[in-house]
């Protein structure tokens, strides 16, 4: 079976309702063209990497550009899932960008060692969610060069 | 030679001494007319050789023949006289030698007696001075007897006393005998005395009864064996906790003390002191236990306490952000009052959140500790000014600081606090009115009146923070340490009323103090007293 292809759209792993529903009004609000998809928690998202579960039939699973990471979630948390992703050759060279709540310095640390390519605390006003929103895409879709498609 | 041999019988023989010389003087007589005779007839016989010439010859003859009769005759005669006078002589040479003998011997018994005598005559005299000698000794023992007798009585007198003393002091050794036995046997803990070979020679009941055996099975015996204790070693002692083994082979949980006692120099013997302390272990392992199941609890409290303000918090946000959303969406609908509720509704959240993260700063005093180390509150309060700089440039503050001491104390929370009361100093001002700050430090000894285990001539610091702000009646001034409590309304001062509450928290952590003294309208002072150096029971927090 050939890697599935790799296209522009950033998935987000959130259990949260609201804060998806947050995430994809700000993403709107900041006025760039980017496609957000979501997984609800760390094991969907490695099932929908790892093309297995209820993905592994799923041949249209592409790969995306970047994810975007929530730490607290049910069943596999983010650090499982970033240490999984991180340890994975196939996966490993995806950005993963932690978007969460907690600021504790143990996270914070954790996360870097772990491998996650940056780190950012969700903002409460949502004004300062748009702005983080959009400078994540203008850095990771204009500014940085990421590994081409294979 | 006549004279002599005449002498001789005179001598000798008495009467018949005259015969004797008439004999003698016949035998010589013819003795000599012999000898003429042979004389002429040698003369004779050299002029010529005739023998029978002349009458020369035959008188010679005939003389010759008398002389020979004579001589046989008185040869007979003077034979038989020699052998009387020879009897004689022997009789009188017997009766001589006799008497010579008693003579000698009366002589000689004369001379002896003498001897004796004298003999005698000195013996009496030493007699007479040994008899002399003797009375003096005599008088001499006589004396000594009595002076003896004296001595005997007063011995016999100071012997009475000695028994008297004697059975005074034995009875007092007995008291103290007995006493000691009973403290021994009154012990609560087994007390062995043990010889140099490790055997004991004494056993407390206690003693037995903590090990199980009778006292008269362990006398005797290597007690280390019987109870199977473990040496330290080199040493020959068993000192420190042990666990010994009773009689039924159950083991017990001992505290030994192990003493060699040191006669003169030399190491002789030891006393064995165990106590049960079964009880005492419990009572650690129960502590032990109590404090792990604390710091459990305090771990939990913690991830509890986080855990809760993160997940209190996550709703408040969602209110921020959606209300947010609500005022974006109807930025161009008039929503009348609508938006005023919008925004209260959002400070409401807002409140809230600040009043979560100052609790769970509160709950962190004891919950997030570093430990005791030496801080230079210079150096803190440097910090803290850098911190509030903006305030400080914002309000144009005066802060005036004396030089502070190093202290022993948890750093983060020294920030804590002055950071807490030096924003108070700035905040709670009378609007437009520049802040005076003025912070000042004095050292002294406690005086033993503060707590019983702070002793006198303990160092403490005592810091006074002065500030020219709105101040607060002094009926408060106990109130505002609460938590939680304000003296103001929201709309007068922000603040949630948590931050003395925090700094009442790390100066009780430091085994120190904090009040409030003030005048409204005059401006508050806070004094903040700590110990220099940290107590050994905070040493452990």
């Amino acid at each position: 079976m050939s890697p599935p292809s790799k296209q522009n759209f950033i998935l987000m792993a959130e259990d949260d309702a609201d804060d998806r529903l947050l995430a994809q009004d700000a993403l709107a609000e900041s006025g760039l063209p980017a496609e957000l998809r979501f997984v609800e928690n760390g094991e969907e998202l490695l099932d929908y990497l790892l093309l297995r579960g209820k993905f592994s039939e799923n041949f249209a699973a592409p790969r995306p550009r970047m994810i975007l990471l929530d730490l607290n979630m049910p069943r596999v948390d983010g650090r499982e899932a970033l240490q999984r992703i991180k340890q994975e050759p196939s996966l490993k060279c995806i950005p993963v960008v932690i978007l969460t709540t907690s600021r504790s310095d143990t996270d914070v640390e954790r996360a870097y060692n772990l491998g996650a390519n940056s780190y950012i605390a969700k903002p409460v006003r949502f004004d300062a969610l748009v702005g983080v929103m959009k400078t994540l895409r203008n850095y990771w879709f204009e500014v940085v060069e990421l590994p081409a498609a294979r | 030679m006549n004279a002599l041999s005449a002498q001789r019988p005179d001598a000798l023989c008495g009467s018949p001494s005259t015969d004797i010389v008439a004999m003698r003087r016949m035998i010589f007589a013819v003795a000599g007319c012999l000898f003429l005779l042979l004389a002429v007839l040698a003369w004779n016989h050299f002029q010529d050789d005739k023998w029978f010439n002349s009458w020369t010859s035959v008188l010679g003859a005939g003389l010759l023949a008398a002389g020979l009769g004579y001589s046989l005759f008185a040869l007979i005669g003077l034979e038989k006289w020699r052998q009387d006078c020879v009897g004689e002589l022997a009789r009188s040479a017997q009766k001589s030698s006799s008497l010579q003998a008693r003579f000698s011997e009366v002589s000689s018994r004369e001379a002896a007696l003498a001897h004796e005598r004298a003999a005698l005559q000195q013996r009496v005299a030493e007699l007479e001075k040994a008899i002399l000698s003797l009375q003096e000794k005599s008088k001499k023992r006589r004396l000594d007897e009595m002076v003896s007798r004296q001595r005997q009585q007063e011995l016999v007198r100071s012997k009475n006393v000695l028994e008297m003393h004697v059975q005074e002091r034995t009875e007092k050794i007995q008291r103290l005998q007995r006493r000691y036995s009973m403290i021994l046997n009154s012990a609560g803990e087994g007390i062995c005395g043990l010889d140099a070979d490790g055997r004991a020679t004494f056993v407390n009941p206690a003693a037995a009864r903590i090990t199980g055996w009778d006292v008269n099975e362990l006398v005797g015996r290597h007690i280390i064996e019987v109870l199977d204790l473990k040496t330290n070693g080199a040493a020959p002692g068993c000192d420190g906790d042990q666990v010994l083994r009773r009689k039924d082979g159950s083991r017990l949980a001992a505290e030994c003390i192990y003493t060699t006692i040191v006669e003169q120099g030399m190491p002789n013997g030891a006393v064995l002191i165990f106590r049960d302390v079964t009880e005492r272990k419990r009572a650690e392992a129960t502590l032990a236990h109590k404090a792990a199941e604390l710091a459990r609890s305090n771990a939990e409290l913690e991830q509890f306490a986080f855990v809760a303000s993160h997940d209190l918090q996550e709703p408040l946000r969602k209110i921020q952000a959606f209300g947010d959303r609500l005022k974006a969406k109807c930025e161009s609908v008039n929503l009348g009052e609508g938006r005023d509720y919008l925004e209260r509704m959002q400070g409401a959240s807002a409140r809230m959140q600040r009043l979560i993260n100052d609790l769970l700063s509160f709950s962190r005093v004891y919950q997030r500790t570093e430990p005791f180390s030496v801080v230079e509150l210079d150096c803190v309060l440097r910090e803290v000014l850098s911190d509030l700089e903006v305030r400080v440039e914002a309000t144009n503050a005066q802060i005036d600081i004396a030089p502070l001491p190093a202290i022993e104390a948890d750093p983060t929370q020294m920030r804590q606090l002055f950071q807490n009361l030096i924003s108070n100093a700035l905040k709670f001002q009378p609007p437009n009115q520049k802040p005076v700050v003025k912070i000042t430090c004095r050292g002294f000894e406690a005086d033993g009146s503060l707590a019983p285990e702070i002793p006198a001539g303990t160092p403490f610091c005592e810091i006074l923070i002065e500030d020219n702000g709105i101040g607060f009646e002094e009926a408060y001034a106990e109130k505002i340490f609460a938590v939680f409590q304000r003296l103001h309304g929201r709309a007068e001062f922000e603040g949630t009323g948590v931050g003395l509450a925090v700094c009442r928290r790390i100066t009780d952590r430091h085994c120190g103090t904090i009040k409030a003294s003030s005048q409204p309208g005059r401006g508050a002072r806070f004094k903040v007293v700590l110990p220099v150096k940290q107590f050994k029971r905070n040493q452990m927090t």
